[in-house]
């Protein structure tokens, strides 16, 4: 009798211990295949058919649809350029190498990649839109209160992530940790109350 | 001599427990695909009849048709099943303006992706089969006649295509709905 009391109690420890694993792999969107270069991470396969099991089942649980891998890449970033954690009422400065690419576009969403509603009702800017120096580089401002030149808004309060997409671009991160960082811009915390 | 009694008698314990939570574990990352009941597949197809183009509303906060999609992108679905015969696909390629296509099996993985820089003569022909279909259109074809349309195997029968048109500035998302709205996507009739 209190053999089969430990098994049943073993038994329940087991599978809450497993579903509870599982449950952190999707919600902190473990792959092992994910590379991170600078301050961005991506996982390269998650547009192909060698897809990892843990990207597949975060994608069939969220319901994503990724970008397949002939059509561009998608990178995000939870932290700034000093590992810190990405706030809303900080402001930030993205700047460096832009990878040459057809189109791109950088999005202010929550972490788990759902959209936040801000006063401009534009949580995203495009290559197509933002103002170039001479230089050819189109550093952007991120802050909560009205920039001048390219700046995008961030929420009111919170955390957040910042999504990078590149279409048909020559970038490609399929050479995982060995690609040079400094390809892909970079995010600096300029000031933070 | 107690605790140490217990504790050799813990550990038969505690090894059959972790083991039960490491099968748990892979278990469910592999069987997840095939029970989550709000994936792409079903989402589409749950809003859109087979074998017919479905423009989506443009993602707003709170009212995106797939979590974690590109705001700039309009975009067009259209689920499959090939066991009614192969899916044919035309799309008029936009001038400058980015489209693209990816191609999901009922699971959600990609085995096929695409951008309107494959298009011949400003367009994208395609006919999606499974490997049987594809045989017989071969068998088919004429040696002497015109070149056939680009030919893509789909591994499963059922699965669905997501078509993507980017808007770069927000006036140009009505362009962008046009480019989908001439995007075909329909089942090829057998001739017999």
């Amino acid at each position: 009798m209190l053999t089969l009391l430990k098994l049943l109690i073993a038994g329940f420890i087991g599978l809450g211990l497993g579903l509870a694993a599982t449950y952190l792999a999707l919600r902190r969107q473990f792959s092992p295949e994910r590379v991170k270069l600078g301050i961005w991470t991506t996982i390269p396969q998650i547009g192909t058919n060698e897809i990892d099991p843990y990207a597949r089942a975060r994608i069939a649980w969220s319901g994503e649809v990724p970008l397949g891998q002939g059509e561009g890449w998608t990178l995000t970033a939870r932290h700034d350029n000093q590992n810190r954690p990405l706030k809303a009422n900080c402001t930030y400065w993205l700047s460096g190498t832009m990878p040459v690419s057809r189109f791109w576009t950088i999005t202010v969403s929550k972490s788990n990649g759902d959209l936040i509603d801000n006063q401009t009702h534009r949580p995203s800017l495009t290559s197509g839109e933002v103002v170039y120096g001479e230089d050819g580089a189109a550093p952007i401002l991120l802050s909560h209160d009205v920039q001048p030149g390219n700046w995008l808004q961030l929420p009111d309060s919170g955390s957040f992530m910042l999504t990078l997409r590149l279409y048909d671009s020559s970038f490609s991160p399929l050479a995982g940790n060995l690609i040079d960082d400094t390809q892909l811009p970079s995010l600096a915390r300029l000031s933070c109350p | 001599m107690t605790p140490l009694r217990i504790r050799t008698g813990v550990l038969p314990w505690l090894f059959g427990t972790l083991c039960l939570a490491v099968i748990v574990h892979f278990s469910s990352i592999l069987l997840l695909p095939h029970l989550a009941e709000r994936d792409a597949y079903n989402r589409v197809s749950s809003i859109t009849d087979s074998n017919n183009l479905k423009i989506l509303p443009v993602s707003r906060p709170g009212l995106e048709p797939f979590p974690a999609t590109d705001p700039n992108m309009t975009l067009g679905i259209c689920w499959y099943d090939l066991n009614n015969g192969p899916l044919n696909i035309k799309v008029a390629v936009p001038g400058d303006n980015f489209l693209s296509l990816s191609f999901h099996q009922r699971r959600g993985t990609i085995f096929y992706s695409m951008t309107d820089q494959a298009a011949v003569k400003g367009d994208i022909k395609l006919t999606l089969a499974t490997a049987d279909e594809i045989d017989d259109l071969q068998s088919q074809d004429d040696p002497d006649g015109p070149l056939p349309d680009l030919r893509i195997t789909a591994p499963s029968p059922q699965g669905f295509v997501i078509f993507r048109a980017l808007a770069p500035q927000a006036h140009d998302i009505a362009n962008a709905q046009n480019a989908l709205k001439a995007v075909s996507c329909s089942t090829m009739h057998s001739e017999n």
